[in-house]
């Protein structure tokens, strides 16, 4: 079964649709990257899949179940957890609590007399994510007062301390320094075949790097799909990039 | 625990316990009023420095808590009844008070339950025969039976303890949530809410607990405060309420543990000082609010501690 | 019967019209500035003061300098309180809200103490009425209803039929956009704040033979003001105008029948009725 379907979804804002009867079908385990110029409607996609918006029609199936119009915080304890493209996390906590927040969510959270010291499985979770993100030595510093660098492992540590099965990732190396960005794709990498990833880039470096299936989308629509490498040689996405489209 | 906790917390019992023999008869007086201050205080803090809620409403909690202690004396209730029907009133208001406001979030927030609290105002001011109007409801103070003991409610020492244990369990009620992770998941909606939904936490209805818990304490607040004084008034409903605890909390630091406590207890002798000899005081509430916002966002607390205390003791403190 | 209804339509139109004057002021302050200012009824407590006094001492003949003295004091108190009360709050909301409450308190305090705590209703300077068949109305307040509705055609011109008005609404649509483009942000900020102020101001001007004027009357005006706001959306101009309207005709009919407090729960209802299928209000 697939882990996800995306059937024939459109949605239209007003006049404008920025998808356009989409559709995509991912394996469990599957890296699938998602390209397209700006305004091809790759955020539009993560927010529906997300929950953040719900698609004027079409459906979209997780696991057998349908999530379509379901609110985000329902769809993320199914199981999907979104990275954000601009740096979305808590920037007036510490960088332990920004981890412990997410990795929280898969126990008791909700218990106002429970004693958070007491919750020795979260913490341990919480170190092994700071371990898997390399950010160890930094836990107890501010966010605000982090790098952006860091402030975008600490965006990768929330989505991974929620324990997703499929990652959504949105220009996860954008704006990072070469240096910054092998970090991350060395994260993305040890998590293929782990869990489900959707990723939106606009790097064909880190698309290459990852050896990834390719789907690529302009104005709303698919216009092709395939591996990268054969993606990239395809005349019609040639044209979308160079040729203005 | 550590162990300064511990050693404050026998340290704060033992006052608390011996205080009405230590003090004159003044002082336990104040000391009392102040207290029983510092348990809506704490309420407030749960609802705007946790959970980032500006609320204009939480007199009607408190309001509601003491009304619901006086109609029942007044019925012939004991006062355990009374208190048990204050403080639930008090808390069913804020669960639907918080059901429909929470619909909205921030500035609307706001703006809903300052018209909400406006409202209940003006009805209560309606329905005199049943709120007393300006003046209010003023009963014989009754007399809690424990057992074999009677004590009467109208005696300082009897009132003392009464609000020292109500200070306590409130207080319990109130760390517990801080320590919590319910506590965590508050600072982490406060901070960014959308990014809580997007981790899983259906957000309304955690802030609706919050608030609801800040209704419950508020509402022990209004009850404990008609049972020893007599008295319910219906203007108490009105915004200034939740005026004072938003100074409060803000004097004595936003979402810090023991900054509401701190700042009630420097604010409200101030406040009550400057009520009794200067008329128009509420200009200066008006002016302490503006100043405190903009030059103390950290409260005057947060600004005061790092230029007066060593390194050294800061760091135990912070343990 | 069918009378006092239609009385109370009537009523209900001429206290719109008003109120879209004090919600115009609001939402053109929050839309374009991003200030929420809960002393705005304060503002409006200051008109209708300015023509109490004025008015009160040396008569109607006053009454049009009275809206000009408001007008102008309302920007001039407008540049001084956003300078102070609402620049240091550098976007916070919740400090906006705050701080602007505790302006409130020290003005409502100042009338206090220079109206001694009086309070009254001007009476009317003409007390003729216009007939209309059976009915019968106060000529004032279709003078007063007249007024209102010019200051409102002239709002609407200047904001859809001038260049200052195309700058304030592009302001308001996308700020950062606006200042990008090389919009005089600041002078287009300074005189939206006290245009905001001044409609407040003026709707207070309008009020005095229509409700009592006290020091607290400014608190009523803004509660009901902010009940239209929020049903209307915060920061909708056309919100605002269309929940005005719902409001005053329900203030104007059922206060016939229903006291002050049950009529202000009914509107309380409409809101929350509204919020229930649209958080964020009709066109929020």
């Amino acid at each position: 079964m697939k882990i996800l379907e995306v059937i024939n979804v459109t949605k239209k804002f007003g006049g404008l649709t920025a998808l356009d009867r989409v559709n995509i079908k991912l394996d469990r385990g599957e890296l699938r990257g998602i390209i397209g110029p700006n305004g091809s409607g790759k955020t539009t996609l993560i927010n529906v899949i997300s929950g953040y918006l719900t698609p004027t029609e079409g459906k979209i199936i997780f696991k057998g179940e349908d999530i379509t119009a379901l609110p985000p915080h329902v769809i993320a304890r199914k199981g999907i957890g979104r990275a954000f493209q601009l740096t979305n996390i808590f920037k007036s906590l510490t960088v332990y609590e920004n981890i412990w927040t997410a990795c929280q969510i898969k126990f008791k959270y909700a218990n106002p007399f429970a004693d958070i010291k007491k919750m020795k499985e979260v913490e341990q979770r919480v170190e092994e994510i700071l371990k898997f993100i390399g950010l160890s030595r930094e836990a107890d510093r501010i966010t605000s007062e982090c790098t952006f660098g860091e402030q975008r492992l600490i965006e990768f540590g929330i989505v991974l301390g929620m324990d997703p099965e499929m990652l959504l990732l949105d220009e996860p190396t954008t704006g990072l320094s070469p240096q910054e960005r092998q970090p991350v794709i060395n994260l993305i990498k040890n998590l293929i075949g782990v869990k489900t990833i959707i990723i939106v880039e606009h790097s064909m470096d880190v698309l290459a790097q990852l050896g990834a299936y390719v789907t690529v989308l302009h104005r709303g629509q698919i216009l092709a799909e395939g591996p990268f490498s054969d993606v990239v040689k395809d005349e019609k996405v040639q044209r979308i990039y160079l040729g203005g489209g | 625990m550590q162990t300064t906790h511990v050693i404050g917390a026998i340290l704060v019992v033992l006052f608390l316990i011996l205080a009405p023999y230590i003090l004159t008869p003044y002082l336990t007086y104040l000391l009392t009023w102040i207290l029983l201050w510092c348990i809506f205080a704490m309420a407030y803090n749960l609802c705007f420095g946790l959970g980032g809620m500006l609320s204009f409403c939480h007199g009607v909690f408190f309001g509601l808590g003491g009304f619901g202690v006086a109609w029942s004396i007044s019925a012939g209730l004991n006062p355990w009844f009374a208190l048990l029907i204050g403080i639930s009133l008090a808390t069913i208001s804020s669960l639907l008070i918080g059901f429909i406001s929470l619909k909205t979030r921030k500035t609307q927030f706001a703006i809903l339950t300052l018209i909400i609290t406006t409202i209940a105002y003006d009805v209560s001011l309606r329905f005199t025969n049943i709120t007393g109007g300006v003046d209010g409801i003023t009963f014989s103070i009754p007399k809690l039976v424990l057992g074999n003991l009677v004590l009467p409610l109208s005696s300082p020492a009897v009132r003392w303890y009464t609000v020292s244990i109500s200070f306590l369990i409130s207080f319990y009620i109130y760390y517990r949530i801080f320590n919590s992770p319910f506590g965590l998941v508050l600072k982490a909606i406060k901070t960014n809410e959308e990014r809580c939904r997007f981790i899983g936490y259906d957000t309304t209805r955690l802030l609706l607990m919050a608030f609801v818990a800040s209704g419950f304490l508020s509402g022990i607040c209004g009850s404990i405060f008609s049972l020893i004084y007599g008295f319910a008034c219906a203007t108490y409903f009105e915004a200034s309420t939740s005026i004072y605890g938003i100074l409060w909390t803000y004097v004595g630091g936003l979402g810090t543990l023991l900054g509401p406590i701190v700042g009630c207890s420097l604010l409200v002798p101030l406040t009550d000082y400057l009520s009794a000899y200067f008329r128009r005081y509420w200009i200066v509430i008006g002016a302490l609010l503006i100043v405190c916002i903009y030059k103390f966002p950290k409260g005057i607390i947060g600004y005061l501690i790092p230029r007066l205390l060593t390194r050294k003791t800061l760091e135990v403190i912070r343990k | 019967m069918i009378g006092q209804i239609v009385l109370g339509i009537v009523n209900g139109l001429v206290w719109a019209l008003i109120m879209m004057l004090m919600c115009l002021g609001f939402n053109l302050i929050f839309g374009v500035l991003d200030i929420v200012n809960l002393a705005h009824g304060e503002f409006f407590m200051i008109g209708a003061l300015i023509v109490w006094f004025l008015v009160g001492r040396f008569g109607y003949t006053l009454f049009l300098p009275a809206l000009l003295l408001t007008v102008i004091l309302g920007f001039s108190i407008g540049l001084l309180v956003e300078r102070f009360i609402f620049r240091p709050a550098r976007g916070e909301h919740a400090a906006q809200i705050v701080a602007s409450f505790g302006l409130s308190y020290i003005l409502r305090d100042i009338a206090l103490v220079c109206t001694g705590g009086v309070a009254g209703t001007l009476a009317y300077p003409i007390s003729g009425v216009i007939s209309l068949g059976e009915f019968s109305y106060s000529i004032y307040r279709v003078i007063i209803a007249g007024i209102a509705l010019i200051l409102l055609i002239l709002m609407w011109a200047l904001l859809f039929r001038t260049n200052f008005g195309l700058l304030v609404r592009a302001s308001k649509q996308n700020r950062e956009l606006a200042v990008s483009m090389g919009v005089p942000a600041k002078r287009i900020y300074l005189l939206t704040f006290g245009l905001g102020i001044a409609l407040a101001g003026l709707s207070g001007t309008l009020s005095t033979s229509i409700m009592a004027v006290d020091y607290m009357m400014g608190h009523e005006a803004l509660i009901l003001s902010l009940i239209i706001v929020c049903i209307g959306g915060l920061g909708s101009l056309k919100g605002s105008a269309i929940a005005s309207l719902i409001i005053g005709l329900i203030e104007g009919i059922f206060s016939a029948f229903l006291l002050p407090p049950e009529v202000k729960i009914l509107c309380l209802s409409v809101l929350v009725v509204v919020l229930l299928f649209k958080p964020r209000g009709l066109f929020g």
